[in-house]
């Protein structure tokens, strides 16, 4: 058993911010969250972290631990050292060897034990914040706008982090994102927030490539999507949607043939 | 007076890493200039130099004006930073005492202060958000709020260091088109520090940078279509360029077409 929400209804004062959400995340998957700004999905998100209680409705765990990692990773430093930083997550404070390799796993190296966090690069910075979430072997790990300054070698470098640990380490991936194109990449799941309720969800591509859904609910489509959407409409030709653009293209050449 | 940025001779490090040997950069009054780079590659530490938030060797002229202790009134009157953040500026109960608030710190006349206040809100559209408390917007309200706050400043150089990240993308085009007619209005020059593409492609002039020096700079098309360099440096290359070389290569398309609609017209004739 995962993580079961049922009937959640949010509020800040008389401000209703979620509207009877019912979700049981899809274990052992890269799951992503999206939706418009307002939407509801940071009060979502730290109802599942119990950051935040529901006004009504059930949260089930299932002694699931699960592991948060900021947007801003300034906010979630609080040690003067990446050393520090990561060896309060740690159980077993001796346990050096594992700080090493949960910073390699991020792709940093021991170089970076005694930096000041909090004065590394931006991306550096989400490395860290992400290594000191795995250090706590968390079974699902929320990313909370992970791609936001990131370059896309790093980019790159966090989708294959997310698959290692969704594969390897059979953990749960959830990715809060307005980053649609990054999302079509590589989740699995999608859930689409709007207006306070889950209005859709299911497997990526049924919900990414269904065009007019997408425009209801104020989310720009993906471009891969938008463009083989164009050119069905433009050519009459049934292209199938998919996730890499090198696909796409192959199709296409295909039909030009 | 033509360039009103002046980085000369730079010379900055963290601790012992060297960010900056002898960095030299000039912008031109006016332009909207991108500095694009890899994480890493001194871009967000050269928008805090430029806000005097780290000492340094060399000089930083912004609109001849030099930032040391006894003009730095004077520089920071030249020079605003957009938050990424908003709610990490905010100090008012309402937007209207946001805006007033910068137009108080230069000592205004409270009547000034009133119409030009009023003069902004109508100029952005937002003269119904005046008595709303700015924590209460969207998220794109806000950013809009700090485009005022920063008109009752009247910079004439203003930095985003990933500014528009948390905004839908819907508005983000909105706050992109207004801030690209302010601009143009009032001769504001733009730095903006962003992976954020459709920004990068909003200007008419890219600096790419790599461990503290220009790799490349030049107009957007140019820079953006030396795909094996930015591929190196792991610079994202907007889509419809990359699609557009992609296509070149297959011999479906002859040059780099930005719109979509277009594209797909152009393709298969």
């Amino acid at each position: 058993m995962g993580v079961k929400l049922t009937n959640i209804n949010a509020a800040y004062g008389n401000n209703v911010v979620l509207e009877n959400i019912n979700l049981e995340l899809q274990m052992g998957k890269i799951n992503a969250l999206i939706g418009p700004c307002g939407s509801g999905k940071t009060t979502l998100v730290e109802i599942i972290t119990m950051f935040q209680k529901p006004t009504s409705g059930k949260v089930e765990l299932n002694d699931k631990r699960i592991g948060f990692v900021f947007e801003f990773p300034d906010q979630q430093f609080f040690k003067q050292s990446v050393f520090a930083e990561l060896q309060y997550g740690l159980k077993d404070k001796k346990n050096v060897k594992r700080i090493s390799d949960v910073l390699k796993m991020v792709g940093l190296d021991d170089s970076f034990l005694e930096k000041n966090p909090h004065h590394l690069s931006n991306g550096e910075k989400r490395k860290v914040a992400i290594a000191a979430i795995l250090i706590t072997n968390p079974d699902i790990i929320i990313f909370d706008e992970p791609t936001v300054g990131l370059d896309r070698n790093s980019k790159n470098n966090l989708i294959r982090l997310m698959k290692i640990l969704q594969q390897k380490n059979k953990k749960t991936i959830v990715v809060v994102s307005q980053d649609i194109d990054f999302v079509y990449d590589f989740v699995d799941y999608v859930y689409l927030l709007y207006d306070k309720k889950l209005v859709a969800e299911g497997p990526k591509l049924k919900i990414l490539s269904n065009y007019q859904k997408l425009k209801k609910y104020q989310i720009i489509p993906p471009k891969l999507v938008a463009l083989t959407n164009k050119i069905n409409n433009e050519k009459n030709l049934k292209l199938k949607y998919r996730d890499n653009i090198n696909d796409l293209l192959k199709d296409m050449y295909r039909y030009v043939k | 007076m033509n360039e009103i940025v002046k980085i000369k001779n730079l010379l900055f490090a963290y601790q012992k890493n060297q960010v900056f040997d002898k960095f030299n950069l000039t912008i031109k009054r006016g332009s909207w200039t991108a500095i694009v780079g890899p994480n890493g590659a001194g871009k967000s530490t050269l928008l805090k130099l430029l806000m005097g938030e780290f000492s340094y060797d060399g000089t930083i002229l912004v609109d001849e004006q030099i930032l040391v202790p006894k003009t730095q009134q004077e520089y920071f009157k030249k020079i605003y930073l957009l938050p990424e953040n908003p709610d990490d500026k905010f100090i008012s109960e309402t937007v209207k005492e946001e805006i007033a608030f910068v137009l108080e710190n230069k000592r205004k006349p409270p009547k000034e202060i009133n119409e030009k206040v009023i003069a902004i809100a109508k100029e952005l559209k937002i003269e119904h958000l005046l008595d709303k408390s700015p924590y209460q917007l969207s998220g794109g309200e806000k950013q809009i709020v700090c485009i005022a706050a920063m008109l009752a400043h009247d910079p004439e150089v203003v930095l985003m260091d990933e500014t528009l990240n948390r905004i839908d993308f819907s508005q983000k085009e909105n706050i992109l088109i207004l801030l690209d007619n302010l601009r143009k209005k009032r001769n504001i020059t733009i730095i903006t520090v962003t992976h954020n593409l459709e920004e990068i492609v909003k200007s008419d002039h890219i600096v790419v940078l790599d461990y503290g020096k220009i790799v490349l700079r030049g107009e957007p098309y140019k820079v953006l279509s030396e795909e094996k360099i930015l591929n190196q440096l792991g610079v994202e290359i907007p889509f419809m360029i990359s699609l557009s070389l992609k296509l070149r290569y297959y011999n479906l398309l002859d040059e780099i077409e930005l719109d979509m609609d277009k594209m797909v017209r152009k393709i298969w004739v």
